[in-house]
C-alpha cells in the first residue's frame, strides 16, 4: 500500500509537470499581447516604453527560457507576480481558493445528497412511475448547461421573486450558484447510483441478509448501499473535479469571488503568471482528489489491494 | 393469545400423530414472465418433523428452491408471488404474517442456506460483522457476547483458527470454508427448521462430505428439522430420512429413503436413479454409460393438462396424456402420482 502510494505520488508529480509545460505552450498560442492590453487605454505610451516593460517581465526571451525561469521559481515556492498590478500570484490564489472550495463543496453536498437519494429510490422502485419520473428529471438535469440554469435561477429567485440577492459574497449569495453547480451533477450521480444499486439488489448476499431476518433498513443501507458504493464514490470524485471546472462558469454568472472568476479575468488580460498559477493549482487539486479516492477504495472494498 | 377455529383444528388434528415442525400445504407460486405466467410451484405440500431430514429432489426449474423461498417470504416480488397455500409453523401461517413479524422468524427459528457460498456473503463486510448482526438482532446479546457466540459457532463447524477468520473478508476464504460459515450463521440462533438449498452443489466432493457431516451432527445435537434441497441422489442416500421427488412444480413421489431407492413408483424417479453412476461396476473404465431421461421439462408457462412427465415417459398411455394422475398411497407410507405405477417392470430404474 505504502509502495503504491509513493508510486502514485511520483506519477502525480509527472502529471503536474507535463501540465505546466502544456499550459506554458498553449497560453502563448493565444493571440494578444499582455503588455499591449495593459496599456491600451493609457495615453502617451511609446513603443519603446512597451518594449521596456516586456523586457522587465522577461517576455522578450525565447519560450523555453521563459519556462525554465518560471519553473525555477515555482520549485522555490514562488509563482511569480501578476503582470497587471504586480501582486504575488500565490497570495491571490490562496485568498480566493477558499471561496471556490466553499462553492464546490456545497454544490457537491447538494449533488451527493440529491443524487444518492433519487438514485437509490429509483432503483428500489425500479420499473414503477416513481422510477420513470425520477430518471426523466435526471435526464433534464444532465442536459441543462450551467450558465443557462444559473441565469434561469437568477431570473426567478433574484429578479422576479427577489428572495435572494443577484450577486455578492455572503452566505446567502452562495445558495443559487451552489444549486446551479450541484443540480446538474446530482442528475449524473442519480443515474449511476440507480444502475449500481439495481445491480446490487439482485445479488445473492442481499437475499442472505434478508434471510438472516435483518430489518429492511439494515438490508438496504448496511448491506446493499455499502456494497454498491465503489462505483458511486468514483463518480463523485470525478464530479468534484468537473465541478471545479464548472465553478469557473458559475462564479462568473453569479459574480462569486473565487479563483474561477479571477482566472477568466486573467485570461482576458493575458496575465500569464496568474493563468499558469491557476492551472497549476487546479492540477494539484485534481491529482490530490484522485489519490484520496484510491485510499478510500481500499477502505470501501477490502478486495481492492495495491500490492 | 387468541386462536382461530381453523388453527385449533389444524393443531388438534396433527396433535393426533406428532405435530410437524413445519407444514406446507397446497402451496402455489407464480412468476410473471414475458411469455406468460409461469407456475413454478403448483400445490406443494409436505410436513417435516424435529430431528428429521426431508430431501426434496428435482431438476432445475422443478420448483424446489421456490418452495423454500416462499416459506421464508423471500420470493422476489415482482415478478414472483405466492398465490395459494399455507405454511404452518408454531401455529401461525407464515404466509399471513407481516414483513416485520417474518423478520423475527427468518434467520432465527427458520433459517436458510444457499447454493453459492462465494456470492452469498457480502464481499465488503467482515465475517464477524455478518455473523454478529443476526445474533444481535435475534438473541439480544451485547456485541461482546455476540462475538463470543459467533466464535463458538465457528468452532462447531470445525473452522480452524476461528478468531482470525472473524476479521477476514469472504474473498480471503475458500468455498468450503464459506459454506461452513453460512451454516454456522444459519444455526447461530438455534433454528427449529433449516432450509438447505443445494448446500454442497458448488463445492468439490471431499468438501461435500464434510459439510453434510457437519449438518447431520448439528441436526442431531439441536433436533433441527432439515429440508434438504438437492438434485444429487447420492446426497439423498447419505442424509435423508424421507424424500420428495418434484417435477415441473408438482410432487410426483414421496416416501422413505428405502422405499424410494428400492421400489420407486414413478418413472421419473426411476430415471433419476438410472442416471446415477454405480460403484463397484467391474467393467473397463469408460465402458459404463449412464442412462439419461430423454426430452426436456415442459415450459412452466404452458403446462399440459395430463401428466407433466408423459412426453418423456416410455410407459405413457392415452390416459396419462389426458388426465393428471392423483397423488395416492401406492404402498405403506409411499405416495406417487402415476397412472401406470402398477405396470412398471421389476427393479428400481429404467
Amino acid at each position: 500500500m505504502l509502495n503504491y502510494l509513493i508510486r502514485r505520488i511520483l506519477s502525480a508529480v509527472v502529471t503536474i509537470f507535463v501540465t505546466t509545460i502544456a499550459v506554458a505552450m498553449l497560453i502563448h498560442l493565444v493571440p494578444g499581447d499582455p503588455v499591449q492590453i495593459m496599456y491600451a487605454q493609457s495615453q502617451g505610451t511609446t513603443p519603446e516604453h512597451l518594449e521596456q516593460v516586456r523586457q522587465s517581465l522577461g517576455l522578450d526571451r525565447p519560450l523555453v527560457e521563459q519556462y525554465v525561469m518560471y519553473m525555477q521559481r515555482v520549485l522555490q515556492g514562488d509563482l511569480g507576480h501578476t503582470i497587471r498590478g504586480e501582486q504575488p500570484v500565490l497570495d491571490l490564489l490562496l485568498l480566493r481558493l477558499p471561496n471556490t472550495l466553499l462553492l464546490t463543496g456545497t454544490a457537491l453536498l447538494i449533488a451527493v445528497s440529491i443524487g444518492l437519494t433519487f438514485g437509490f429510490i429509483a432503483a428500489y422502485k425500479r420499473g414503477s412511475w416513481v422510477d420513470t419520473s425520477l430518471m426523466t428529471t435526471a435526464i433534464l438535469g444532465v442536459s441543462m448547461p450551467h450558465f443557462w440554469l444559473g441565469l434561469i435561477l437568477l431570473f426567478f429567485f433574484a429578479v422576479k421573486l427577489q428572495w435572494l440577492p443577484v450577486a455578492g459574497n455572503n452566505l446567502e449569495n452562495l445558495i443559487l450558484p451552489a444549486i446551479t453547480l450541484g443540480v446538474t451533477n446530482a442528475a449524473i450521480i442519480a443515474r449511476l447510483t440507480r444502475s449500481s444499486m439495481i445491480d446490487v439488489f439482485d445479488q445473492d448476499f442481499v437475499r442472505t441478509a434478508r434471510a438472516k431476518g435483518l430489518t429492511r433498513a439494515a438490508v438496504l443501507y448496511k448491506h446493499a448501499l455499502r456494497a454498491g458504493l465503489v462505483p458511486i464514490v468514483t463518480m463523485i470524485g470525478l464530479q468534484f473535479t468537473y465541478m471545479m471546472g464548472g465553478a469557473i462558469v458559475v462564479e462568473n454568472v453569479f459574480g462569486w469571488n473565487g479563483v474561477g472568476r479571477m482566472a477568466i479575468q486573467a485570461i482576458f488580460q493575458r496575465d500569464y503568471p496568474l493563468i499558469q498559477g491557476f492551472i497549476l493549482m487546479f492540477a494539484l487539486v485534481v491529482v490530490t482528489v484522485s489519490i484520496i479516492l484510491d485510499i478510500v477504495y481500499v477502505w470501501l472494498d477490502p478486495r481492492i489491494r495495491y500490492d | 393469545m387468541s386462536t382461530t377455529a381453523a388453527e385449533m383444528e389444524t393443531s388438534e388434528s396433527s396433535q393426533a400423530e406428532i405435530t410437524p415442525t413445519l407444514r406446507v400445504s397446497s402451496l402455489r407460486a407464480e412468476f410473471r414472465t414475458d411469455s406468460g405466467t409461469a407456475i413454478a410451484v403448483d400445490g406443494m405440500s409436505y410436513d417435516v418433523h424435529a430431528g428429521e431430514t426431508l430431501a426434496i429432489v428435482g431438476e432445475s426449474g422443478s420448483g424446489k428452491s421456490v418452495t423454500s423461498l416462499a416459506i421464508m417470504g423471500l420470493i422476489p416480488n415482482p415478478p414472483g408471488r405466492v398465490t395459494a397455500g399455507e405454511v404452518w409453523f408454531e401455529n401461525h401461517d407464515l404466509l399471513k404474517l407481516s414483513e416485520r413479524e417474518m423478520q423475527k422468524i427468518r434467520g432465527n427459528k427458520v433459517s436458510m442456506i444457499f447454493q453459492e457460498p462465494m456470492t452469498s456473503l457480502n464481499p465488503v463486510l467482515s465475517i464477524e460483522r455478518q455473523m454478529v448482526e443476526g445474533i444481535i438482532e435475534h438473541l439480544d446479546l451485547s456485541p461482546h457476547a455476540a462475538r463470543q457466540h459467533a466464535l463458538d459457532m465457528l468452532k462447531r463447524v470445525h473452522i480452524p483458527d476461528p478468531e482470525s477468520r472473524l476479521s477476514e473478508f469472504p474473498h480471503q476464504l475458500s468455498g468450503g470454508m464459506l459454506q461452513r460459515i453460512m451454516i454456522a450463521m444459519a444455526l447461530s440462533c438455534n433454528p427449529m427448521v433449516l432450509l438447505a438449498d443445494e448446500p454442497t452443489t458448488a463445492l468439490d466432493v471431499t468438501i461435500q462430505a464434510q459439510i453434510l457431516n457437519i449438518m447431520c451432527d448439528l441436526r442431531d445435537e439441536f433436533d433441527t428439522a432439515i429440508v434438504l434441497i438437492t438434485h444429487d441422489m447420492g446426497v439423498v442416500a447419505e442424509m435423508a430420512d424421507r424424500v420428495i421427488i418434484m417435477y415441473a412444480g408438482r410432487k410426483v413421489e414421496e416416501g422413505t429413503v428405502t422405499n424410494i431407492f428400492q421400489n420407486p413408483q414413478h418413472p421419473y424417479t426411476r430415471g433419476l436413479l438410472g442416471a446415477l453412476p454405480k460403484l463397484g461396476f467391474a467393467g473397463p473404465v469408460g465402458s459404463q454409460t449412464l442412462n439419461e431421461i430423454p426430452g426436456i421439462v415442459p415450459a412452466l408457462t404452458d403446462l399440459p393438462a395430463g401428466c407433466r412427465f408423459a412426453a418423456r415417459c416410455s410407459y405413457a398411455t392415452e390416459q396419462c396424456v389426458a388426465q393428471y394422475p392423483p397423488f395416492e398411497e401406492k404402498t405403506t407410507a409411499h405416495w406417487a402420482a402415476c397412472w401406470e405405477s402398477a405396470n412398471l417392470p421389476e427393479g428400481n430404474q429404467e
